[in-house]
């Protein structure tokens, strides 16, 4: 920073020493920026920057008020009122009404992708109601107990500058490009393939820190030769949270740097097919849990917490403590082979893990060396990312054992549990465990019907006890987000919800 | 003739001596057979013939070149000298398969091109210059996105381009014997088209033939490595050239010999090739290839 602004110091003024600039590489592109369309986690970082919700969430799960500064449910949990601040704004200066939240609810719902899963089946067309400027409600066709958490997922539009540029399309084609939004950030650039970079709205209506972030820089490089060469430069303040730990070591050793670290509610799984021989057998899928050496995944090839169960402990009133959780055994391993319908003949397995990513190869590599000293023979199944989510259509075509991370899309365990084991969500790379369990299914369904959270917390117990039991996914590890941050910039907390501990209204600069 | 009583030197021994006499040629044989000779003996000649497959060392890893590693250690803790010299076998099997299928191929169509001419040659040198059109790893890419990215398909990708090259090459040699009088003394004794083909002008080619595969090996070995560095070549752990260096390359530049070594492995081979090929069309004086 310093070095920068005396370089150009003479050009700009001094107008270079007011700023505040962030440089953060992220590891995928941004695939849109329209709140009807974001799925993944830079489209919501974009996205929670540019764009204001109603309420949003805190680094507790807790959900704190945004554009809504109050809200009251109904009894039966089947209407929510919510209440707009008044003095809330666009970034083009005019107020944010009701209308303007019917209006974007309308649109999700029309466009039907992105967050609109969420809704789908919970609140229909309709339902949402501007009962004047600064009051809008919510009716639920049933009760849904995680309706609340998804609401920070609904981004309200500027619904008179998306009908102004609406096009044939409910104006895809220019938010895909352009921001009609109330965000604390303005988009300034976007080159889709290398960088965006947004700039704080002085007009913002919300709270900043004192020092805020004047301007964010996003670079896309997975490379991590690169982010070191960005850092070396000076040029990087933030690194993503998908670096290899030479790399964090390397920035830390550069001086600038600190290594923030937290554990989130992203879980890091060996999903087993169920469907698919030789994993059909519960023996063979315990007998693989035993054969995974569980430390030294997480504290040599992949730095993680420990997980007991299949939700990860940030869910800490969901979360069932009474089970032990799998270990490291070996002479188990080969018991549970012995007992299994495949014993004595050479068993042949699939290891799928997405290519090119090292720490998969590595832990593939791993389980590779222990279960062969079981009789398996080990087929390795490297796929690219897209090629993954395809074969994951199946369960013919889903190979034995898949290492994947899945995290709540909502701050509630019904998002881990629905979409990963309930036998409506199948089909998808989130489920590549196909479990088809009709007592699952209906435990799922029940905790989603009831607004006990008493209840919930036991049947989501009952859930973790049945799939230890079952060992459909092998827990491997709660991922600890980490950044290597410059010792300048403060204000990085998790969220348990996708991308929003990346609101850049929550950081400041400290130097 | 024999003024100082010796016999004359047999044809093959002048070769040999002129080939002995040029250096690069030599150097370019003994790499090549050496990374031949290395491939075939790989289980008995490296120290750590195991870590070619599923080991895992996870207190050795990263190590740097010694005594007992002397490429040191990968991300896993294997022995990266052993697993290059068996990552030699992917490489130069993939010559042997895609020279052995395109060769064949683009030979016998040069021949029929350059030897009948008319619309037989159109035909064939048209669609062959549709095929140097597109760059094999474009081709390579294309194929892996199809079908699934794997050694095979990789092989079949490169080949189903490689023969244009050899088809060009006798074209053009064969276009300029068929007016020769040895040709046209078998047309005029009654020669069969294919004895023609086969017996008479395909000899006067194998030089030329040498000298490209030799060549060509060097290249095809690169163009695999490049394959596999982009993730469309043989799948893990079994090792090969162009992975080792692509995952050793995110570990630039703290554990440099993780990929530069691999990496010079290639360079190795690929140079051994090329001028084992360079020695070779000095000593045929073939002028057409390249």
């Amino acid at each position: 920073m310093a070095v920068a602004a005396l370089g150009f110091g003479g050009a700009t003024g001094s107008m270079a020493l007011a700023q505040n600039v962030v440089t953060m590489n992220t590891v995928q592109i941004f695939g849109t920026i329209d709140p009807a369309k974001i799925s993944d986690y830079t489209d919501y970082m974009a996205a929670v920057n540019l764009y204001d919700s109603l309420l949003t969430v805190d680094s507790g799960g807790n959900l704190i008020p945004q554009l809504a500064e109050s809200w009251t449910v109904s009894a039966d949990a089947s209407e929510v009122v919510f209440t707009l601040r008044a003095d809330a704004t666009f970034s083009d200066g005019t107020p944010v009404t009701a209308a303007d939240v019917v209006y974007s609810f309308e649109r999700l719902l029309r466009i039907n992708q992105g967050p609109a899963n969420l809704f789908a089946g919970v609140v229909e067309s309709g339902n949402v109601v501007a009962t004047d400027d600064r009051t809008v409600t919510f009716t639920l066709s049933k009760t849904f107990a995680p309706f609340m958490a998804t609401v920070p997922a609904l981004m309200i539009v500027n619904s008179a500058v998306v009908e102004a540029n609406l096009g044939t399309d409910d104006g895809q084609t220019w938010l895909a490009a352009n921001v009609a939004g109330s965000g604390a950030y303005l988009l300034e650039s976007w080159d889709r393939g290398s960088r965006m970079v947004i700039k704080r709205n002085p007009d913002y209506y919300g709270e900043m820190p004192d020092n805020p972030i004047d301007e964010v820089r996003w670079i896309v490089t997975n490379d991590e030769a690169t982010v070191r060469a960005l850092a070396a430069s000076g040029e990087l303040t933030m690194s993503s949270q998908f670096q290899s730990p030479d790399t964090y070591a390397a920035l830390v050793d550069m001086g600038r740097f600190r290594m923030v670290s937290e554990p989130t509610a992203t879980a890091f799984y060996l999903k087993l097919n169920s469907q698919l021989a030789p994993t059909d057998d519960v023996h063979i899928r315990r007998a693989i849990a035993y054969a995974t050496d569980f430390d030294t995944i997480r504290e040599v090839i992949f730095p993680g917490e420990a997980m007991s169960t299949p939700l990860p402990e940030a869910f800490a009133a969901f979360h069932n403590d009474d089970i032990e959780g799998p270990r490291y055994d070996m002479a188990r391993a080969a018991e549970e082979v012995a007992m299994s319908a495949y014993a004595g003949q050479p068993i042949p397995l699939t290891l799928g893990y997405v290519a090119g990513t090292l720490f998969e190869e590595e832990i593939s590599l791993l389980m590779q060396s222990n279960l062969e000293q079981l009789g398996f023979v080990i087929t390795q199944q490297p796929d690219p990312w897209n090629r993954v989510t395809e074969i994951a259509a199946s369960p013919e075509t889903t190979p034995n054992v898949n290492q994947i991370f899945f995290g709540p899309t909502y701050p509630s365990p019904d998002s881990m549990f629905f979409t990963q084991y309930h036998s409506d969500a199948a089909g998808t790379w989130a489920s590549m465990e196909w479990l088809q369990d009709p007592a699952v299914d209906d435990l799922i369904d029940a905790a989603r019907a009831t607004g006990d959270v008493d209840e919930q917390a036991a049947i989501y117990k009952d859930i973790q006890a049945i799939l230890m039991d079952q060992m459909v996914s092998v827990p491997l590890l709660a991922q600890t987000v980490q950044h290597a941050m410059d010792n300048c910039l403060d204000g990085f907390a998790a969220v348990p919800m996708q991308s929003f501990d990346y609101d850049f209204a929550r950081y400041s600069w400290s130097c | 003739m024999s003024v100082s009583g010796q016999k004359p030197l047999s044809n093959a021994w002048q070769n040999w001596w002129r080939f002995s006499r040029n250096p690069t040629a030599v150097v370019g044989a003994i790499i090549v057979i050496t990374s031949v000779t290395l491939a075939l003996l790989a289980p008995y000649v490296t120290p750590f013939p195991e870590h070619v497959g599923a080991v895992v060392d996870f207190a050795n890893r990263h190590q740097a070149p010694s005594a007992v590693h002397w490429f040191g250690t990968d991300n896993v803790g294997r022995d990266i000298f052993s697993r290059a010299i068996f990552g030699l076998r992917v490489s130069l099997l993939l010559a042997v398969v895609v020279l052995g299928l395109a060769i064949p191929v683009g030979v016998v169509l040069g021949l029929l091109a350059g030897y009948f001419g008319g619309w037989v040659e159109i035909v064939i040198m048209r669609v062959t210059d549709i095929a140097l059109a597109i760059p094999p790893l474009v081709m390579a890419l294309a194929v892996a996105a199809v079908l699934t990215p794997s050694l095979t398909n990789s092989m079949l990708a490169i080949a189903l381009l490689w023969w244009t090259w050899h088809t060009r090459l006798i074209y053009s040699i064969t276009r300029q014997l068929r007016s020769q009088e040895f040709v046209e003394a078998a047309e005029t004794l009654g020669a069969s088209r294919a004895h023609i083909l086969f017996r008479e002008i395909l000899p006067n080619c194998v030089s030329a033939i040498a000298v490209k595969t030799s060549l060509d090996a060097g290249f095809v070995i690169l163009i695999g490595a490049a394959l596999s560095f982009l993730g469309l070549g043989i799948q893990p752990p079994t090792p090969d050239l162009g992975t080792m260096v692509a995952s050793g390359a995110s570990f630039l530049p703290d554990y440099w010999w993780e990929s530069v070594l691999p990496g010079c492995a290639i360079l190795f081979v690929a140079m051994g090739f090329n001028l084992l090929g360079d020695g070779l069309r000095d000593l045929f004086d073939v002028e057409d290839v390249r």
